[in-house]
């Protein structure tokens, strides 16, 4: 670092120009080339918006409204709404910071908005929701999340919780009981197994971190605890492989789940329990469409029940849910931000929240009364007893790059490591992210 | 659109050629002209990001906006070097890479230069049916040819689950220590994973191996070997004794080829395993790139590692184009 | 005695043979017979090896529907067409002039070139993708076909130079000298002797380009974002992470994806094969 790094930069154009020289001539063949620059005025003929996951016609619906809203407004202004997949978004947004081409507004994963911020891509809402009379109500929790140093860089948007989805059919014709411990659940899933074949017990998500902090939690674990600088992280405990020997030998030693669960994201564990390949599911609330999607009959036949603990309680769970953010890159800021406030207007969220099946995040919506929701029911319960991820830019990095707790518990599934060996490098290894300069 | 383009370079260069060569001999200037766009484009895509991998190795990148020229670049000396070379998961990579590579160009050669030797022995109707189908092996896109593994290895209905399932239980049972495949994991161990990533590649690789190999045969007298073998002296031995040392040059191009090939093995193993997120089964062109393009960036580690690749295949090369280089001296 | 021993070799290596060929070509033979079954027949857990019922559902569903919202099959082929295209047109003009040069002149540095672009084949230009990647972005290609077309010039031009040289050579000097003195200009001895001469090597290294340019994957991969400029390879990912109902679809994809190749691969093989071991091994 002694080094002036000013004159690196310089020195690296200057490397560039016998390059760029004899490289025009392609571009110009092939006719193309970035357009952006424009000086004065920004554009304000549309707005990029980018939205998590595939776009269920509610969410495509919705978000029709809200444009509708918006241009009573801007009249001009056209909402181009572009869909990412989960799983793509991390490169879109990669891409997008390299190339200079982002969205204006988008939507991200709460777990990443610290790791985005981080990265210098997202504006600085700060002194703009200080100033935003409708976001008092906003559960501190999640608002403290989406912080970095002091500055706020996303709004929350909805919550969404875990719960377990069952087969009350089959239930109710073995007369099985709905399971509140973790003997319980594997006790039901081996009954299923057996009464049903060609059926599992349980479509585990193995290669899924969020399900399994349930677990992790119920245990008396943490993911990682902080004190003053230093990160300490809670897997290498006995509490933590009592965790994770549970949740593996559901497909090691009890058998309720298949081998290829170890590679199964959420996704794929939904699909099995939707086809009727399994008895029951760790799944969201908001995963009811996609389901309802692939086995319109589900309706009449599931249920709902929270997520076990060892010993009789429910488990915590994770506080899922989205987050909203201006791309720093973006030429027009505080169209983005008028945007924005209609969007996350307290009517808007709510309408989004019951529509798409997630919760509200302001206080006094939360206070709805869900129990006439079967499904709803369960999940509003477990809103009560919900939990975040470690609160740092370098979480993304043990979450979506490294993967560590999915490998740690895949790892044992699939028989390469032991407990004792997989939380012990997960354990080291998540400190030396997360201490890292 | 070609033509008129050359001829208008050599109008240029013939122009100025003209009145020097009535002054004085001079050098001709044409065969500069016509390697210039060569050597441009192998100057800038080659040669400029060899010494470019360098310098970002030897700084701090972590960020799209130093990509992006927005953010200055700190020096960062052998930092993200020290930090690879301490790291007893790059030592794993680098041992799965080398592993890996080492036992993929001998299986290719080996099975490459056996189905040389059979197709030189085949009719020529024969030879010609064999060679036109392991053509087909070797002519289909990496990508393709490894969706196809992945959908014989599928858990569920792949046919490689539905054969196993066939073995007689109690068979499959003794030999396997199961009898149901079916939602079996074939990619879930790391040792399986690599054996079917190394049928993947062999398969790919080894058709290149034996129609070079064949071709060289082509041009050996053929009466040698039979005589060789009139005289009593088995396969192995005509092999080794008359074969092997008159196609010496081929096969030493051919493991290089292989080598180099089977240390920087991607696409392969980007759909084997479902992207680069699979860490125990990395290898050193997976580890860099996803140290370099997954979240957060470390665009300096990637550099390092992509460094460490490169100079081992540089190396191979060079000692190939110094024991070329040493032949033709000797001719 | 002896005869009967001789055709029971016979018999022993036209088996093996067989099994060669069957082993090699069997994946390709399951792609295509996937791709035309039924679904239910995929997923019978009893395969045949035809189909019973054969069905072109699976490449009307590629052709009719998109495969991302906006962008469907057509598009990716387009994007792999033109990439391809531009590689092959401008890379065999590049390699074409290059090969004049070292087959026709001796000039200095001309052994110094040809060593070097031996070294250059063996680059592993994958393991550069880094400095690749900034570089492009730098240039403003990032997420442009441009980008693609680039970098598969630098895959692919070194081998081509390698592979017309030979052919450049293979001309009778005489043949231009003879010209020359008839009073023909360079232009008019390039266009009128060399270039008719030349034309069937350059088909066969326009063909070794456009496959690598064709089937490349890793750095469409990370040059380009916006699905409308994905090239077919890339394209294939969607496929995956889905649902795994998809295997016929898939099977179509790929089968589409790789008959372009197979076909111009088989025009030329022969070619090929010399040109890559020839031109190595003589230096």
């Amino acid at each position: 670092m002694p080094n002036a790094p000013r004159e690196t930069v310089v020195r690296g154009r200057r490397w560039l120009a016998l390059p760029t020289a004899v490289l025009v001539s392609v571009s110009i063949l092939s006719g193309c080339g970035g357009s952006d620059g424009s000086a004065g005025k920004p554009d304000t003929s549309k707005l990029v918006v980018w939205m998590m996951g595939d776009g269920p016609d509610a969410q495509k619906q919705f978000m029709d409204e809200v444009e509708a809203e918006f241009r009573t407004r801007h009249p001009d202004t056209d909402v181009q709404v572009q869909y990412i997949p989960w799983l793509e978004a991390p490169q879109k947004f990669q891409a997008a910071l390299t190339g200079g081409a982002g969205p204006d507004v988008t939507e991200l994963g709460n777990t990443e908005t610290q790791g985005w911020a981080g990265q210098d891509a997202l504006a600085d809402l700060t002194t703009r929701f200080a100033g935003w009379s409708e976001g008092e109500d906003i559960l501190p929790e999640l608002v403290k999340n989406a912080r970095l140093d002091g500055r706020q860089y996303g709004v929350p948007w909805y919550a969404g919780v875990r719960a377990v989805f069952y087969r009350a059919d089959w239930f109710s014709e073995l007369g099985i009981k709905v399971p509140t411990s973790w003997q319980e659940l594997v006790d039901a899933a081996k009954r299923l197994q057996a009464a049903k074949p060609g059926t599992y017990g349980i479509a585990l998500p193995g290669n899924s971190e969020l399900p399994f902090y349930s677990i992790l939690w119920s245990a008396g674990a943490e993911i990682a605890t902080r004190n003053g600088d230093t990160w300490t992280s809670g897997y290498n405990t006995p509490a933590a492989k009592k965790a994770v020997r549970f949740w593996t030998e559901l497909v090691t030693v009890d058998k309720v789940a298949p081998p290829a669960a170890a590679a199964w994201n959420e996704v794929d564990a939904r699909t099995q329990f939707a086809t009727g390949k399994a008895a029951m599911a760790f799944a969201g609330s908001w995963q009811q469409g996609a389901m309802l999607k692939d086995n319109p009959d589900l309706a009449q036949k599931w249920g709902t029940f929270p997520i076990p603990g060892p010993s009789g309680q429910p488990a915590p769970v994770f506080a899922g849910g989205s987050d909203i953010a201006i791309w720093k890159d973006s030429k027009r800021q505080q169209l983005a931000w008028d945007y924005m406030q209609v969007l996350l207007s307290k009517k808007n969220d709510k309408k989004f929240a019951d529509s798409l099946k997630f919760f509200p995040v302001h206080k006094d919506q939360l206070a709805t009364d869900y129990s006439s929701d079967r499904i709803m029911s369960t999940f509003a319960a477990a809103m009560q007893n919900a939990r975040m991820t470690p609160v740092t830019p370098k979480w993304i990095e043990v979450s979506r790059n490294k993967t560590l707790t999915q490998t740690m518990n895949s790892s044992v599934m699939k028989g390469q490591k032991t407990v004792d060996q997989a939380v012990a490098e997960a354990a080291t290894e998540m400190e030396s992210i997360l201490n890292s300069r | 659109m070609s033509t008129t383009l050359v001829e208008s370079n050599a109008d240029v260069a013939g122009a100025r050629d003209a009145p020097a060569r009535r002054r004085r001999r001079r050098v001709d200037r044409l065969p500069y002209w016509l390697l210039a766009p060569s050597l441009a484009i192998i100057g800038v895509l080659l040669l400029w990001p060899l010494g470019q991998v360098l310098w970002m190795s030897l700084h701090d990148l972590r960020s799209a906006r130093q990509i992006r020229g927005e953010q200055p670049w700190p020096w960062a000396s052998l930092a993200n070097y020290r930090l690879i070379l301490e790291d007893p998961f790059f030592w794993r990579v680098l041992r799965n890479t080398v592993v890996f590579a080492l036992a993929n160009v001998g299986l290719t050669m080996v099975l490459g230069t056996l189905v040389g030797l059979l197709l030189h022995r085949l009719t020529q109707r024969m030879a010609g049916f064999v060679g036109s189908a392991i053509m087909l092996a070797w002519a289909t896109p990496a990508v393709t040819g490894s969706i196809v593994w992945r959908w014989l290895f599928d858990d569920t209905s792949g046919l490689a689950t539905w054969a196993f399932n066939a073995l007689p239980d109690r068979l499959s049972g003794a030999l396997f220590g199961r009898t149901d495949w079916t939602g079996y994991g074939w990619f879930n161990q790391p040792l399986l994973f690599f054996a079917i990533l190394t049928l993947v590649v062999v398969w790919h690789s080894f058709p290149f191996v034996a129609v070079s190999v064949l071709a060289g045969l082509k041009s050996v007298p053929s009466d040698l070997g039979e005589v060789a073998e009139v005289d009593g002296a088995g396969p192995w031995r005509v092999f080794w004794r008359i074969t092997f040392p008159l196609l010496r040059p081929v096969f030493g191009i051919l493991i290089v080829l292989s080598t180099i090939w089977d240390f920087r093995v991607f696409t392969q193993y980007y759909v084997l395993a479902g992207g680069i997120q699979d860490r125990p089964t990395f290898m050193l062109s997976a580890y860099s790139y996803a140290e370099a393009f997954l979240i957060p960036p470390k665009y300096g580690v990637g550099s390092a590692i992509a460094v460490v690749l490169t100079a081992i295949l540089l190396t191979v090369t060079g000692g190939y184009v110094w024991m070329m280089l040493r032949r033709e001296d000797q001719r | 005695m002896r005869r009967g021993r001789k055709r029971a070799r016979r018999w022993l290596l036209n088996g093996a043979g067989l099994l060669v060929a069957l082993v090699a070509a069997f994946p390709v033979f399951w792609m295509v017979s996937t791709s035309l079954k039924p679904n239910r027949e995929i997923f019978a857990g009893r395969p045949g090896p035809l189909p019973h019922a054969p069905t072109l559902e699976h490449y009307r569903r590629l052709f009719g529907d998109d495969v991302v919202p906006g962008v469907g099959f057509l598009d990716f082929f387009r994007n792999s067409a033109v990439v391809a295209v531009s590689t092959v047109l401008i890379g065999g003009l590049v390699a074409l002039l290059a090969a004049i040069a070292v087959g026709r002149f001796r000039f200095r540095f001309r052994t110094s070139f040809l060593v070097m672009l031996l070294v250059v084949q063996m680059l592993p230009l994958e393991a550069l993708v880094i400095p690749l990647f900034l570089m492009i972005q730098r240039l403003g290609l990032y997420d442009t076909l441009a980008s693609l077309i680039l970098t598969y010039l630098g895959l692919s031009l070194p081998f081509a130079i390698w592979m017309l040289r030979g052919f450049v050579a293979a001309v009778p000097a005489e043949l231009e000298e003879a010209a020359a003195i008839d009073g023909a200009n360079r232009a008019q001895i390039f266009r009128r002797i060399l270039l008719p001469l030349v034309a069937p090597g350059l088909v066969a290294t326009s063909t070794f380009s456009f496959i690598t340019a064709w089937n490349e994957f890793m750095f469409a991969l990370t040059f380009i974002n916006d699905e409308h400029r994905y090239t077919l390879p890339v394209a294939m990912r969607f496929f995956f992470g889905r649902d795994d109902t998809a295997w016929g679809a898939i099977m179509a994809f790929s089968t589409l994806l790789t008959l372009p190749v197979v076909a111009f691969f088989l025009l030329v093989q022969r070619r090929m094969v010399a040109g890559l071991v020839a031109g190595a091994v003589k230096g």
